[in-house]
């Protein structure tokens, strides 16, 4: 805004000077002819016409002249021509030997009376011109300076109330054109080292709290099998027939491996517990863990479920159809890995599944269900909400965190799919996964 | 469906390099009726070729099932497989593949030996076909390098019909030849086309797949569109019309 009152104070300043001398000289009367100068002349002439140079033309004192005499033919047309051409006309006398003056004719003075106009008008023209050019060269200067120095000094403000504000995204515009153009780059630089920088910082916080997340929850399926393999060894070596003889021996060493497999359990579910908790501190910030999608062959499923298959306790009631699904195989493996547990978990049933492909709608359905006591109907929509657990006696009397069902509904959701659960004679859930 | 012969489904390849898998075909069912002369099209690497090698066993594929007349061919072994094409499947091939040491005749009874011993029975058949292709005589003890290759293509198409097959499997047969030869060799698949005989053909080329009563379109594995058009008729400016607005649809 400063720049602009200048140039119009300048303007302004200028234009009044401008018409101060314009109307100054315009007022002013040259008078171009010189009458001293003149009287001198025709003196000159005079003395010389009297010493016999009759010279009828000719220049003195820079000017040039020409002479008609009354005896000439054409005095009146030459006089009319002097006149009309505006120069200027003296009388050409001569003293006769009376003393009388006689006037032999007239001098013509080849002045221009219009000159005076013609001077003053290219005065006031090139007054102007130089008045303009003035104008013109300030004017253009002081937008140079505005454009080129004070407009960026403007932006670069701006940005560095943008920077102290966080806003690292605001990009500084560099011209190249412009004196400044390094200079501001070298500030764009530095934002852009900045962003980077926080934004690494950013990505590396998150990255920590994936892999404390991802690392809680993957320890806890082995933590599991260990867990669910202790109960079958206690289960298996509990049953043990021992002959009289030399059974007390054998069955103080089974009581006594019993007692230590308990121990491997019990602290088994200690790391569960302390895992989980683990595991809650990092999922609160981070809301959704990293699902990677990719175009799999249905087929990859069957060895997840081999993988849980601890017990022996899964049946597949049909064949699996194949076709490419989308999801991401470790993710996919963890919701199957969560539903198994929890089956063994709280129900300890044999597990049935089913795979239903529906080619118009295109989803693969897979349906796992145990001949357990299921969820209470109220609770079917709460199942995989995060850190609900069931009301039912067997979820109370077990340690459990209440995720398992909740990182399935993120992961199937993530994939594309859906997770849905009720009772079937048995607790059901049900997996859909997008087919390709 | 009773005149479906060839039925596809949910069938994908895949090709793995260690971790990285690239998908050619994803998820496709196709049915294949007795009688049809089906056009697969598509762009470059859209997996035509790999759709037809599936489709007629000369490759298994990696998910899905290929049943042919009730007969679920994609669990065969190699061995079955080799069997199984012999007597139900011909393929003609851009490259004509006929075996330069042998006469015409020769190249196509060898062919039918593959599969019955009446040499008698398949040279009568051979001559035949060669009559029907537009070969004449003077031809059948012709080598194939004294042959054009629109000639050698004919030669290559009675070799792929000489065991009477269900359907012949055509891989751009007229990729290598100028327009009169290529449009000789259409005409003979139209009117064994037009006998009845199934042919399932991959092609760029819509003056190729003008010849088809059913175009599939394949992008990135997957049929988009089919196009079903009735059976050809020659010069039939509607025909064509309604192929390239198909296949500007499709992106062609």
């Amino acid at each position: 805004m400063k720049i602009k009152r200048i140039i119009i104070a300048f303007t302004l300043l200028l234009a009044a000077s401008y018409g101060v001398l314009f109307c100054y000289i315009n007022a002013t009367q040259i008078n171009a002819v010189d009458v001293t100068q003149i009287n001198s002349v025709v003196k000159t002439i005079e003395k010389d016409w009297a010493n016999g140079d009759t010279e009828k033309t000719g220049a003195s004192g820079g000017m040039a002249y020409q002479i008609a005499l009354v005896t000439d033919d054409n005095y009146q047309s030459l006089l009319f021509e002097g006149i009309r051409n505006r120069h200027t006309i003296m009388d050409l006398t001569s003293v006769s030997a009376d003393g009388q003056a006689e006037v032999l004719g007239k001098v013509i003075f080849l002045t221009d009376g219009s000159e005076e106009e013609k001077m003053k008008n290219n005065l006031l023209a090139m007054i102007t011109v130089v008045f303009l050019m003035v104008l013109i060269l300030v004017d253009v200067v002081l937008g140079m300076v505005h454009f080129s120095i004070l407009r960026p000094f403007g932006v670069m403000k701006q940005f560095a109330q943008k920077i102290a504000d966080g806003d690292l995204e605001f990009r500084l515009p560099m011209d190249r054109g412009n004196y400044f153009g390094a200079f501001t780059e070298s500030f764009d630089l530095m934002r852009e080292e900045l962003r980077k920088a926080r934004q690494g910082e950013y990505e590396a916080n998150i990255s920590k709290k994936e892999l404390v997340a991802e690392l809680s929850h993957d320890i806890k399926t082995p933590v599991a099998t260990i867990k669910a393999i202790c109960e079958l060894l206690t289960a298996k070596l509990g049953g043990v027939k021992f002959d009289t003889q030399t059974g007390s021996a054998a069955e103080t060493t089974i009581a006594e491996s019993i007692e230590k497999i308990a121990v491997i359990h019990a602290k088994a579910g200690v790391i569960d517990a302390l895992i989980s908790n683990l595991f809650h501190a990092t999922l609160e910030e981070l809301e959704m863990l990293k699902v990677n999608v990719s175009e799999q062959p249905s087929t990859v499923m069957l060895k997840m479920f081999r993988e849980m298959d601890h017990f022996g306790k899964i049946r597949f009631k049909n064949d699996l159809a194949e076709c490419l699904i989308s999801c991401d195989p470790l993710r996919l493996g963890q919701v199957i890995d969560n539903i198994i547990s929890n089956s063994y978990k709280y129900a300890g049933t044999d597990i049935d599944v089913w795979f239903d492909l529906d080619k118009t709608e295109k989803y693969l359905e897979v349906k796992i269900r145990d001949d357990g006591d299921g969820v209470n109907p109220d609770e079917w929509p709460l199942v995989c909400e995060k850190f609900f657990r069931g009301s039912g006696e067997a979820v109370q009397n077990t340690p459990g965190s209440g995720l398992g069902l909740y990182l399935a509904r993120l992961f199937m959701e993530g994939m594309g799919g859906s997770i849905r659960c009720y009772n079937e004679a048995g607790f059901v859930v049900e997996l859909r996964l997008k087919v390709v | 469906m009773e005149n479906t012969i060839l039925k596809a489904e949910m069938l994908s390849k895949t090709y793995s390099n260690g971790s990285i898998m690239q998908h050619v075909l994803k998820n496709l069912n196709i049915d294949i009726k007795a009688g049809d002369f089906t056009v697969i099209m598509g762009s470059s690497g859209s997996g035509k070729s790999t759709l037809l090698y599936a489709l007629s066993g000369m490759d298994k594929p990696t998910l899905g099932k290929i049943d042919f007349k009730g007969e679920e061919i994609s669990k065969y072994s190699n061995d079955r497989l080799a069997v199984f094409r012999r007597k139900h499947c011909g393929f003609v091939f851009q490259q004509i593949y006929l075996n330069e040491t042998m006469s015409v005749l020769d190249n196509i009874i060898i062919s039918g030996l593959l599969v019955s011993r009446d040499k008698k029975a398949i040279a009568a058949r051979a001559k035949e076909l060669l009559h029907q292709v537009g070969m004449t005589e003077v031809c059948y003890q012709k080598y194939p390098s004294q042959l054009s290759g629109g000639e050698a293509q004919r030669v290559a198409i009675v070799r792929a019909l000489i065991n009477a097959p269900e359907i012949v499997f055509a891989d751009e047969p007229t990729g290598a030849l100028n327009s009169t030869n290529a449009i000789n060799v259409l005409d003979v698949m139209t009117e064994v086309n037009a006998s009845g005989q199934s042919i399932i053909m991959v092609t760029h080329d819509i003056k190729t797949a003008r010849r088809a009563n059913r175009i599939l379109y394949l992008k990135d594995g997957v049929i988009i569109d089919e196009l079903k058009l009735g059976s050809y008729v020659k010069d039939d400016p509607q025909r064509h019309k309604i192929l390239r607005e198909f296949l500007e649809r499709m992106g062609w």
